[in-house]
């Protein structure tokens, strides 16, 4: 965790190598001279017209060797010309690629539209099926009707009573 | 549970209504009775206010018809009809 105020010393580097208790900006409560602050801001123009145009120029000449250091010429490339059969070998084999991902029957709906029962074949057929025959309806009505019969006839058989007193003197 | 047999049924269950099996017959299996009882209190609340519906779950060779009566719900397995 960070620390923002501490008794501690400040253990700056003696050797003024960078680690991670060099400071990264100017010390703004300092009263050490700055030069570069100084001059811009008070705009002190006479003396300092011709260390500005240097600067200028140092700082242009770093900007074109960091422009020209990172460019990609494309045109002075070699041309990877593609023979005519490597062409017909690589369609095919992008085609057995493409074929080879299970296909999903997109229709001409737009993406986000829901659809539903798209891999199951049939679906008018299946859907339209009768959904239960009357017979089956009637029997499966009938058999719960005489399965509550049944159950409301269930009872307890009193045979021997549960608490039994023992005979102690 | 015995009349039923005649009509090319494979399998009876009764729950009652909370799940407990009341009594199996056949290729039904008691370990389903809390899931048809579930089921069926499920598909009643569809239609709130009308009567308990039948369920029918059909797969390619076998169906299912689960019904609930005041409470005990009834699960009859059956093969489909041949004639």
């Amino acid at each position: 965790m960070g620390c923002c105020c501490s008794t501690e010393q400040e253990n700056l580097s003696q050797d003024g190598e960078v680690n991670e208790r060099t400071r990264l900006l100017n010390d703004p409560v300092s009263n050490t001279y700055q030069v570069t602050a100084s001059s811009n801001d008070y705009g002190n123009h006479y003396s300092t017209s011709a260390t500005k145009k240097s600067d200028d120029h140092s700082v242009l000449n770093q900007i074109l060797q960091h422009t020209a250091s990172s460019i990609i010429d494309v045109g002075a490339l070699e041309c990877h010309t593609l023979e005519q059969h490597e062409y017909i070998e690589r369609v095919r084999t992008y085609n057995q690629r493409v074929n080879a991902i299970p296909q999903v029957k997109t229709s001409n709906k737009r993406h986000h539209e829901v659809q539903l029962l798209y891999d199951t074949p049939a679906t008018e057929r299946v859907l339209s099926a009768q959904p239960i025959s009357l017979a089956d309806f009637n029997m499966m009505i009938t058999a719960s009707q005489k399965v509550v019969a049944a159950v409301a006839q269930i009872r307890v058989e009193h045979k021997e009573d549960l608490v039994v007193p023992f005979g102690i003197p | 549970m015995e009349g039923a047999h005649s009509t090319g049924v494979s399998g009876v269950l009764c729950a009652d209504h909370k799940g407990l099996c009341l009594g199996v017959r056949g290729k039904a299996s008691n370990a389903s009775s809390g899931t048809v009882a579930a089921l069926a209190e499920r598909v009643a609340m569809l239609e709130p206010g009308s009567l308990d519906p039948v369920i029918l779950l059909e797969s390619d060779n076998s169906q299912c018809l689960i019904h609930r009566n005041s409470g005990i719900t009834l699960a009859v397995y059956k093969s489909p009809e041949t004639s």
